[in-house]
């Protein structure tokens, strides 16, 4: 069916719901308001006399063209997906860390100390939990800033998770290849192991998942034709 | 008005008329205009999308309920909200006398005296 056959409300509804990228979710949260906003406009204007399509005709033209907002509104579900994605990064990453911790120093996973390597690489894993956990609480703090830019937030959750996934996971990987017979023994003896690999396996899929989806936002925001003129997602201030 | 004007203060209206209670999205837009005298007319569109970028900033709170028989997404001020709210009136005084005091057309010489 055309757009011109439909009703005015229902296909500039269709539109900003074409035009916007992100969680499904988000989405239809935002497309429901706007359609509740502009039944209640479409009310209004029956009240004042119009016939319901006229006043839809008029609600339609106060909200004012699916181009102009749709950058606008791109911006805010690229800031909350990079806001989850950075708020998981900050408590899995940890959590996963004191898991580990837990499983050697509670002698759940008994065995020979670990060779040199192990214990540098362990080292170097630590320090990176460290800093992208603070990195990534750093980014959550920063998306409750009004004037932050809601791109850029998403892109640094995005690369840090990535940073995370690539350093944490390719130590956790090397750890078990330098020590192989050990980790393998471990994999398929131990409860607790089994238990704490299956979990780290599934929390790094889960922000590779999230990371995606970030970038699922972002790409699109940049990509959305209807950014205000002249000027990024920091010039609307207020 | 022109849009482009209000651009900029949407954010501290917005807050403005969500002061004396919790409104949804085409009460506050109803408010807006009200307040200024059908003055302040600006794309309705626009409105929605600033809403959830003051509930981001935690200025304000967002929640579905239902009002008058219909589910709406209603907004109420936060107390970091009204903070907001307090800051913006007093830069806005500061800067509208400022520029009140520069725009103002000097007296005429005869009138000083």
């Amino acid at each position: 069916m055309s757009s011109a056959l439909l009703d005015p409300v229902d296909a500039h509804l269709a539109e900003l719901d074409r035009s916007l990228r992100g969680p499904d979710k988000a989405r239809r949260d935002i497309v429901r308001e706007v359609r509740d906003g502009l039944a209640d406009a479409v009310d209004a204007y029956r009240r004042a006399g119009l016939d319901p399509h006229a006043a839809a005709r008029r609600a339609v033209r106060d909200f004012g063209p699916v181009d102009d907002v749709v950058g606008l509104y791109q911006d805010e579900l690229a800031a909350g997906q990079g806001r989850r994605t950075a708020l998981l990064l900050a408590i899995a990453l940890p959590a996963l860390m004191l898991g580990w911790d837990f499983v050697w120093r509670s002698g759940l996973a008994p065995g020979p100390p670990a060779p040199a390597a192990v214990k540098v690489l362990a080292g170097v894993q630590d320090a990176a939990v460290a800093v992208i956990a603070a990195a990534a609480l750093a980014i959550v703090a920063l998306t409750f800033r009004r004037t932050c830019s809601p791109r850029r937030v998403a892109a640094a959750a995005t690369v840090a998770t990535i940073v995370a996934v690539v350093v944490c996971g390719g130590a956790a990987i090397a750890m078990s290849l330098v020590n192989l017979d050990q980790a393998w023994g471990r994999l398929t003896a131990q409860p607790a192991c089994m238990l704490a690999y299956a979990v780290s396996i599934a929390v790094m899929v889960q922000l590779n998942r999230s990371a995606v989806r970030t970038l699922r936002t972002l790409r699109s925001a940049s990509e959305t034709p209807g950014r205000p003129r002249g000027g990024g997602g920091t010039t609307h201030t207020g | 008005m022109r849009p482009d004007a209000v651009r900029g203060h949407l954010d501290g209206l917005i807050l403005s008329v969500l002061e004396d209670g919790p409104r949804h999205g085409y009460a506050i837009i109803e408010a807006l205009q009200a307040r200024s005298g059908g003055a302040l007319d600006l794309p309705t569109g626009t409105v929605y999308p600033a809403l959830r970028r003051l509930e981001r900033a935690g200025r304000l709170s967002g929640s579905w309920s239902t009002v008058g028989g219909r589910e709406r997404r209603t907004y109420t001020l936060t107390r970091a909200g009204r903070h907001a709210l307090a800051a913006q009136r007093a830069d806005w005084s500061e800067f509208s006398s400022v520029v009140e005091a520069v725009l103002r057309p000097p007296r005429a010489a005869g009138e000083t005296s």
